[in-house]
């Protein structure tokens, strides 16, 4: 039967794609704020899987807009090491590789022929490589503290465009999120 | 427990989204004029046209570099000030501030930049009539215009030309900035200022030719902030005018200057347009600043020297207190000279 907790799991098989040997207890769902350049909003949500220890790995998609400049979108996949202490306190570094698309912001996108004729050309944008790093020193992971599947980051990204007038334009963002642990253990629920 | 959840939840989430809201304002001064995009080539480029758009006179700038920005220029005090009276075009050229794409490597010629040129001219024309149309061109914007108007069909569409400390004459021009820098160098040896630091700087000078590369922005460039051949004054200088929320990406331009200049992929150092300035019969006017390190005086009788434009109408103005960049440092000044020349041309 196709109840909530059925379609979750098909979707934790999916995102993890590997043989599933245990159900995880829960599905972590993150949302953050990405600020590229710090103040040029966007926004990622995605998910992840402890692999071993401290390791973990994760899918993110997101976007972003520097006004006036360009419109991003991209997807990436991380593996990070994260290390979270008795009192809650979390930290966490990381590296990814992904996918960016942009699209130029602000403006209609002309072109002159040689014979000097304009026309608007539709901006299908630009494909990039998206190298990543993630370094989050400020972490609280509420279920160490008050027993809340709930933890909150923030931290810098550092991100490659790829390519970009030939070389790799470097980037950096804000991220201020957090992540939920949505428990698929229907028995736990009903303790509570 | 649920109600902790949810109240943890919704103030992260408000917090969030408050802090976005703040986050997406554009700063002020980019809120005027039209913004649209040149797509040439590869290269996508943003074109910004401010000022005074119902006078009819349409300045277009060309920016330095190779490799800077517009923006220094498009919010600067001058600029502003002429804005008031006429209609300004300020775009990135390729590689360079904040346009976009990824334009092959063998477009990174002279003859493309003046192409673009070319279409943001028959673009503006296209989108304004225009009364008058004048080109600016600024430093290696010098270079540019002189080799787009070196054609008479492309002096056609415009009323006048205006250099200032440009980079018409490279081939000449780095070896005399290679030469201001030793001599001012050894001005300040003279003068027990850094002694050390100066010998090993004309040491270095006198081991390799004179040339636009890595180096040349980076240690030259330094030398020449440090010797006042950028600006005569410093504190006329107005630094980094990109902040976190202008179009621009504050590091952006220097980067795209750096990788366009870098191991010679654009190589411009025999640049030598006299021959074809020849050519330029359009009203023309030359500005230097006496002090300029980056492109020493001596190119401001050469470039009027190479115009062809008539002697009743070419000119030139040397600026007693400026170095590279006179709009800065005597601007009311060059306001004057600016309006003086569009007054008589457009």
């Amino acid at each position: 039967m196709m109840n909530k907790a059925n379609i979750l799991k098909i979707i934790t098989l999916v995102f993890l794609a590997r043989p599933i040997m245990a159900l995880p207890q829960s599905l972590p769902l993150t949302l953050s704020y990405f600020g590229e350049t710090l103040v040029h909003p966007g926004v990622y949500a995605g998910s992840e899987i402890s692999i071993h220890e401290n390791f973990l790995a994760s899918l993110s998609i997101g976007t972003y807009l520097h006004y006036r400049h360009h419109r991003g979108a991209f997807v990436n996949a991380d593996f990070s090491w994260r290390k979270t202490f008795s009192i809650g306190y979390s930290m966490e570094f990381g590296a990814g590789l992904g996918y960016l698309h942009t699209w130029s912001h602000g403006g209609t996108i002309y072109t002159v022929t040689d014979a000097g004729v304009v026309e608007e050309k539709p901006n299908y944008g630009f494909s990039s490589l998206m190298p990543k790093l993630n370094l989050n020193l400020l972490g609280w992971d509420f279920r160490k503290s008050h027993d809340i599947p709930f933890r909150a980051f923030s931290g810098i990204v550092l991100f490659g465009q790829y390519p970009y007038n030939q070389f790799m334009m470097p980037h950096f963002a804000l991220q201020l999120g957090g992540t939920y642990y949505l428990n698929l253990n229907k028995e736990n629920d009903h303790e509570k | 427990m649920k109600n902790k959840i949810n109240k943890n939840v919704i103030i992260t989430l408000i917090l969030l989204f408050s802090f976005i809201q703040c986050a997406s304002l554009l700063d002020d001064k980019y809120q005027e004029g039209d913004f649209f995009y040149l797509e040439n080539k590869g290269a996508v480029m943003p074109v910004w046209v401010k000022g005074n758009q119902s006078s009819g006179v349409y300045v277009i700038f060309l920016h330095g570099g190779p490799g800077n920005s517009s923006d220094t220029y498009s919010t600067a005090h001058a600029y502003n000030e002429l804005g008031k009276k006429y209609a300004f075009v300020f775009w990135d050229q390729r590689a360079s501030g904040a346009s976009q794409g990824n334009p092959d490597l063998n477009t990174f010629t002279l003859a493309q930049f003046a192409d673009d040129t070319k279409k943001i001219v028959n673009l503006i024309r296209h989108m304004y009539k225009p009364n008058a149309l004048f080109l600016v061109g600024k430093s290696w914007g010098g270079a540019i215009g002189s080799y787009y108007l070196s054609d008479p069909q492309n002096q056609q569409l415009v009323n006048g030309w205006i250099e200032i400390d440009g980079a018409h004459n490279l081939k000449d021009g780095i070896p005399l900035s290679w030469e201001w820098a030793k001599d001012n160098a050894r001005k300040r040896i003279a003068a027990g200022d850094e002694v050390e630091f100066w010998q090993e700087e004309i040491a270095w000078y006198n081991s390799k030719p004179a040339n636009i590369d890595t180096d040349y922005f980076m240690r030259h460039g330094s030398n020449l902030n440090k010797l006042n051949g950028i600006y005569k004054n410093p504190a006329l200088d107005p630094g980094d005018t990109v902040g976190l929320f202008a179009p621009v990406p504050f590091f952006f331009y220097q980067l795209n200057a750096y990788y366009l200049n870098n191991d010679n992929q654009f190589d411009i150092k025999n640049i030598k347009l006299n021959s074809l300035m020849a050519n330029i019969q359009i009203p023309s006017m030359v500005l230097w600043g006496r002090h300029d390190g980056t492109l020493p005086v001596e190119l401001a009788q050469d470039a009027y020297d190479a115009l062809g434009t008539p002697v009743a109408d070419k000119s030139l103005y040397i600026f007693e207190n400026s170095a590279h960049c006179p709009s800065f440092e005597e601007t009311s000044l060059f306001i004057l000279k600016m309006q003086e020349f569009i007054e008589l041309y457009r």
